[in-house]
Formats: C-alpha cells, sequence, structure tokens
C-alpha cells in the first residue's frame, strides 16, 4: 500500500490472492478468505492515510473478487465484499481470475452470479477480457471498465484494428454485404501493403490515418523503424476507444442489443 | 536548365556566414545542421514533431532507401517527401559511405563500386549514375556525388588517385541527372589531409558549377588538429556564393568551430543516436543520463532550454528509463534536435546582429567554465580572430 500510495494514483486497485480458474476447491475457498482479509488490512491502511492527510489525496479503492475455479466461492466473495460496512469503503469492484481458460459460457454463468451480489452503484471492472468479442459479451452482463491490453498487444504485433464500429443502423437490410466485410485487424507486415496510399482506416481522424500512409507504415515495419509502434499504436488506442463510444452510444439510445448483434457479426472476420 | 539555387547570404562575420538557401521546394536558413532520418524517419519521430522543431532540411540515405523500400515504391509514390509526408527539404547522400563502411567485400573500380548486397547476397555495381538515378526516384532536393572515398589515414597514392575519380565521378554524376531543373547535385571535396591534392580538387570541381559543395573524407578519426585546417583550407578556396556542407560532423563545439571558419550546412548521426543511449546535449555540455547521480536530479534538462521535453520531464525520469522504453529515446531525441537547432539559429542571428565573436565566447564559457578549452580550438578559433576568454 506504500509504495501504491507513493504514486499518488487517483483509484487504486487491492492487494488480493488472485487465483486462476484451474485450482481445486480448497485453493479456491482459501483465496476468498485471504482476499477479504488483505482488503480489510488495506481499507484500515486506507483510513489511517486519509487522517494523516485531513481527507486529502486518498485514491479511490477498487476490491477485487476472486474464487477461482468455483462458483460457490466466487458469489461468497461478493457477498462478503458488498456488505455494507466494507462496501461503504468499496468504490469499485474487480472481477478478479478470469480469462484462463473458461469458456465464454463458464465465465458469463460465474460473472452473472457474482453481479447479481454486488452494489449496483458501484464500478465493475474486469482485467484481461479485452478482445472486443469479450468486451461486448462482458458489457452485456454488466462491466464498466476493461485494459487495454488487446490494441497494445496488435501494436506490437504490426496489426492495425480496422474492424467496422460505425454505421450501425445501415447493416440490418444488406444480407450480401456479409460477403464482402472489411477484415477486423491489417497485417502491416503483409507486402500487398507496399503501395498501399490509403490511411490505416478511411475516414479515421487519428493522427496515424490523418497524415500518414498504410505504405509508409508498412515501410517502417519493414525496416524496424521505432516510428512504426508509435504510429500504430495513436490508431489502435484511438480506434479502440471509437469501439468503446460506439458501445456508450447504443445504451444511451437504449439499442444495445441490435448493435451488439451487428458487431459481434462483423467482429468474426 | 540546371537548377541554380540561390544561395543568399544576409550576414557574414569574417569567415563565418548566414544565409537562405532558395531550393525550389523551401529555404533553408543557414548556418544549418542536418539530422540523419536514414530509412525516411528520424527515429521514432513523426513529421510533425520535425515541423515543430522547424526543420528546414533532413537527411536520407540512398543506400538503405534503395534496398528498401526501393526504387520502383519510390517512383510510384513520386518520392521519399510524399511517401512520409515531409514538405521540406531532403538531402540524400550518394550511398557510397555506407557501401565502404558496412560492407565487407565492397571493390572499387573506375566503374564504381561493387559490393555484396547485404540482405541476398548477390553482385550490385553502383555507379555514379546509378546513385543518381536513385536519389532522382527518391526526389531529394539536393543529390550528393557518389565519390570515391578513402579512409582519412590513408596515405600514398590511392588519395590522389581517389581524388581525382572523384573529379571524373562528378562528370558522370551531372550528366546522369534526369531531372537537373528541380534537383541539384554537390560536389564533394576530397583530397584526404593533403592540402595541395584539396585546392587542385576544389579547382577542378568548382568549374563544374554545382550547387554547393561538399568536403568529403573527414570526420574518420583523424586529428582535430588536421581536421580544422582541412576545413578552413577548403572554405578559404571555395566560392562565396555557394554553400559549404561538412559531411559527419555533428559535435556541437566541431558545429560552432566549423561555422566561425565559413562552413554553412552539417550532418551526423550523433545527436539522435547518443539520445537513444540516454545522453542528453546541453548548454553545459553533456548528460549521461543513466549515471547514478541522476537518480533523483528532479531538475530540467537544460536551464536554458525551453523544448516540450524540459518543460515536462525531470533528468530522474531520463535516468530510469534511457535505454529500457522507446519514450525516453524519442524524447531526448527530440531534445537533443531542439538544442542543435537552437544553437545554430543562435549563430545564425548572432552573425546577423554582428555579435558573434561574443555568441562564440558565450558557447565556450558555459562548455569549460574551468577555461580548459581544448588546444585546437582555440587555434582554430584564432585564425578567424576569435579569442576565449581566459
Amino acid at each position: 500500500v506504500d509504495w501504491v500510495l507513493a504514486a499518488h494514483p487517483d483509484v487504486m486497485c487491492a492487494l488480493a490472492d488472485e487465483v486462476s480458474m484451474l485450482v481445486g476447491n480448497n485453493r479456491s475457498n482459501a483465496s476468498v478468505h485471504r482476499t477479504v482479509k488483505w482488503a480489510d488490512e488495506q481499507i484500515e491502511m486506507l483510513h489511517e492515510h486519509r487522517k494523516r492527510n485531513a481527507g486529502r489525496d486518498v485514491p479511490r479503492f477498487l476490491a477485487v473478487v476472486t474464487g477461482g475455479s468455483s462458483v460457490h466461492s466466487r458469489v461468497q466473495c461478493a457477498q462478503m465484499l458488498a456488505e455494507p460496512q466494507r462496501a461503504a469503503n468499496i468504490d469499485g469492484y474487480v472481477l478478479g481470475g478470469y480469462s484462463g481458460g473458461e469458456s465464454p459460457q463458464e465465465r458469463a454463468q460465474m460473472v452473472r452470479r457474482v453481479l447479481s451480489k454486488l452494489p449496483s452503484d458501484k464500478l465493475r471492472v474486469m482485467w484481461g477480457v479485452n478482445t472486443p468479442i469479450d468486451v461486448l459479451r462482458s458489457v452485456e452482463l454488466g462491466v464498466d471498465l476493461f485494459d487495454a491490453a488487446y490494441p497494445t498487444m496488435l501494436t506490437e504485433t504490426g496489426l492495425a484494428f480496422v474492424a467496422d464500429v460505425d454505421d450501425l443502423d445501415n447493416n440490418g437490410d444488406n444480407e450480401s454485404k456479409s460477403a464482402e466485410q472489411q477484415p477486423c485487424t491489417l497485417n502491416l507486415r503483409d507486402k500487398s501493403f507496399e503501395r498501399d496510399e490509403r490511411p490505416l482506416l478511411e475516414g479515421c481522424t487519428c493522427f496515424a490515418c490523418r497524415n500518414h500512409t498504410r505504405a509508409y507504415i508498412h515501410h517502417l515495419l519493414n525496416t524496424h523503424e521505432l516510428l512504426h509502434n508509435i504510429l500504430l499504436q495513436i490508431h489502435n488506442l484511438h480506434h479502440y476507444e471509437r469501439f468503446f463510444a460506439t458501445i456508450r452510444r447504443s445504451i444511451e439510445a437504449g439499442k444495445f442489443d441490435s448493435a451488439k448483434r451487428v458487431l459481434m457479426q462483423r467482429l468474426r472476420q | 536548365m540546371s537548377l541554380q539555387p540561390e544561395f543568399e547570404v544576409v550576414g557574414n562575420h569574417k569567415s563565418a556566414r548566414s544565409a537562405n538557401f532558395k531550393l525550389p521546394r523551401h529555404t533553408v536558413k543557414t548556418p544549418v545542421f542536418m539530422p540523419v532520418g536514414t530509412q525516411g524517419t528520424i527515429k521514432g519521430l513523426t513529421s510533425k514533431q520535425l515541423l515543430e522543431l522547424d526543420l528546414d532540411i533532413i537527411l536520407g540515405n540512398t543506400y538503405h532507401l534503395g534496398l528498401r523500400p526501393g526504387k520502383d515504391i519510390m517512383d510510384e509514390f513520386g518520392g521519399l517527401h510524399k511517401l512520409m509526408n515531409w514538405p521540406h527539404s531532403i538531402l540524400t547522400d550518394s550511398g557510397g559511405f555506407q557501401m565502404v563502411s558496412l560492407l565487407k567485400l565492397a571493390t572499387i573500380t573506375e566503374e564504381g563500386v561493387e559490393f555484396l548486397s547485404s540482405h541476398d547476397g548477390s553482385k550490385i555495381m553502383m555507379t555514379p549514375e546509378e546513385s543518381i538515378r536513385l536519389q532522382n526516384s527518391i526526389g531529394s532536393d539536393i543529390m550528393m556525388q557518389l565519390d570515391d572515398v578513402v579512409h582519412v589515414s590513408t596515405r600514398g597514392p590511392r588519395v590522389e588517385e581517389a581524388m581525382n575519380r572523384s573529379i571524373r565521378w562528378l562528370d558522370r554524376s551531372i550528366a546522369a541527372n534526369n531531372n537537373p531543373d528541380k534537383q541539384t547535385i554537390f560536389a564533394i571535396i576530397q583530397g584526404g589531409l593533403n592540402l595541395d591534392l584539396r585546392t587542385t580538387c576544389m579547382e577542378e570541381m568548382v568549374k563544374r558549377n554545382t550547387g554547393g559543395y561538399a568536403i568529403g573524407g573527414l570526420s574518420g578519426g583523424e586529428s582535430k588538429d588536421e581536421f580544422w585546417r582541412v576545413v578552413a583550407h577548403c572554405t578559404k578556396h571555395l566560392p562565396k556564393d555557394k554553400p559549404r556542407y561538412c559531411m559527419g560532423v555533428g559535435y556541437p563545439v566541431d558545429l560552432v568551430v566549423c561555422t566561425a571558419l565559413g562552413v554553412d550546412m552539417f550532418d551526423c548521426v550523433y545527436p539522435c543516436r547518443t539520445a537513444r543511449f540516454g545522453t542528453a546535449l546541453v548548454s553545459t555540455g553533456r548528460l549521461q543520463l543513466k549515471q547514478k547521480e541522476f537518480r533523483d536530479d528532479l531538475r530540467r534538462l537544460d536551464e536554458n532550454c525551453d523544448c516540450y521535453v524540459c518543460k515536462n520531464y525531470t533528468r530522474a525520469y531520463f535516468h530510469s528509463l534511457s535505454a529500457k522504453e522507446q519514450i525516453a529515446s524519442n524524447l531526448l531525441t527530440y531534445h537533443n534536435l531542439y538544442y542543435l537547432k537552437h544553437l545554430m539559429t543562435s549563430l545564425r542571428e548572432a552573425i546577423v546582429e554582428e555579435r558573434f565573436p561574443e555568441r562564440v565566447q558565450q558557447f565556450f564559457q558555459l562548455q569549460f567554465p574551468e577555461k580548459d578549452y581544448p588546444n585546437w580550438v582555440v587555434e582554430a578559433l584564432a585564425s578567424v580572430d576569435i579569442t576565449l576568454p581566459t
């Protein structure tokens, strides 16, 4: 906690006994009790910190719901962390230990049960679940915050994220469109981009797309020049954020279900 | 009609000059330091950042660009300016230096330089014509002739042979230029450390009336004492109405002295390369930020610099991230180029405002507070009537 506070964060995530999906019931159970105990200790430390600093510079606190492979343990952990006295000191909940080999259905089942025990007026976070399809599934279940490892991983592999996340209303009546749908990622190392004067994604307003071409980025990748990382990352983060903006808009318009359907179909390319 | 870009001198002090070199696409303000963007990019910086740095001209390497992306793609795109979206000027070197220094089996004949491609081992012959044709495709505003460059430590008849061959190769380069009204050629003066050979070379090459003249074959390990004498000799005899370009010069001290001696253009990989290893160029010299003393140093890189990096980052930041994270290398590269741009601009302004000696003195006082100036610097500056405070 001392190390975390030294960085003066706005939000801090609790140290928890996170275990994967592959452990047995005993270990799952142990992780719950240890996690809750540690959460209590950290809440106490933050109290002390608040007193010492006259309430200034105290980060928000995210508790982690663990429980390994056991649905029962996970639910129990959620219940314990949702108890009013604890919840009063907790600003959000991280659903930990997913993306460890479970199927989407298994994950959905666990997440639903866990979320049903958590207060609905607090943030729900998932780390390590960040591909666009997983994001859509998790948003549907009620998750609010994700990490951006996916676009970063694309950048490091020389890929650009170009999935069509716009124009959702115009999809319904175009059956034939599915035959020639645009790809979700471009592999810029491919020789086919050698002379391509187009931006990574037509219509994208990011710095990379407004100023540079696929051919240039291909050249930079080909020559192992540092700049390719920068241009790709700028675009990938920008476009990933646009994907999230589309999700938010569709929820606000009450059209998330149809938006999800359309996006899932496009993303399956 | 062959391009003769105007070199408009706007101020001078003894040998030093400030000028506007009016190339078709953009005017370059001299004295100028040209950062090296070897493969169509200056190590991690975007073209927009280069514009923020107010750079008039950058360098591209013909050898590397000729391999990747290659002549065909350059032709299709209409040149490097388009490929990298850079609106100001570009100078390309001939590729000769890379070949001789990078390649194991490079053989020099009258025809050209024969070598084995480092990519697929095939035999390639780089002739003066081929070099110019490649540079035509790259579309650089200034093209360097292919020269027969020998290592500065070479002695004996090879030096004279190389010098004479370079003259013949200059003629072939001029003849091969298929875009003479947009792209100008610079001759490269050779002759090693032999002042007589240098004189002969200059006499001949000046007759060809190229857009400018480079002083080649230096910065290869010769003593500074020999270095400055050759530079001074060349600037003394080269025409005053054309730019002089000293190739491979990039340490701040060298830039200041050579400007005093009458050089207008410089290039070097040093500022960008040293940034990647965590060294910042500052008004007092250099900071090797990986050293322990900077671990807790929360000051800006340079007290006298107001670039984006100095305004927002600390020495301690670079101490922990340099040589580990790309962002550190990018930011330091940015700062180093800003520093050099600012340095050259300050020299330019000082020349115009007739306070050049004072500016030079100020520079050296900051770099050598103990007044322990290198001997060669004292002598070189004395030759143009600049004395340093003792």
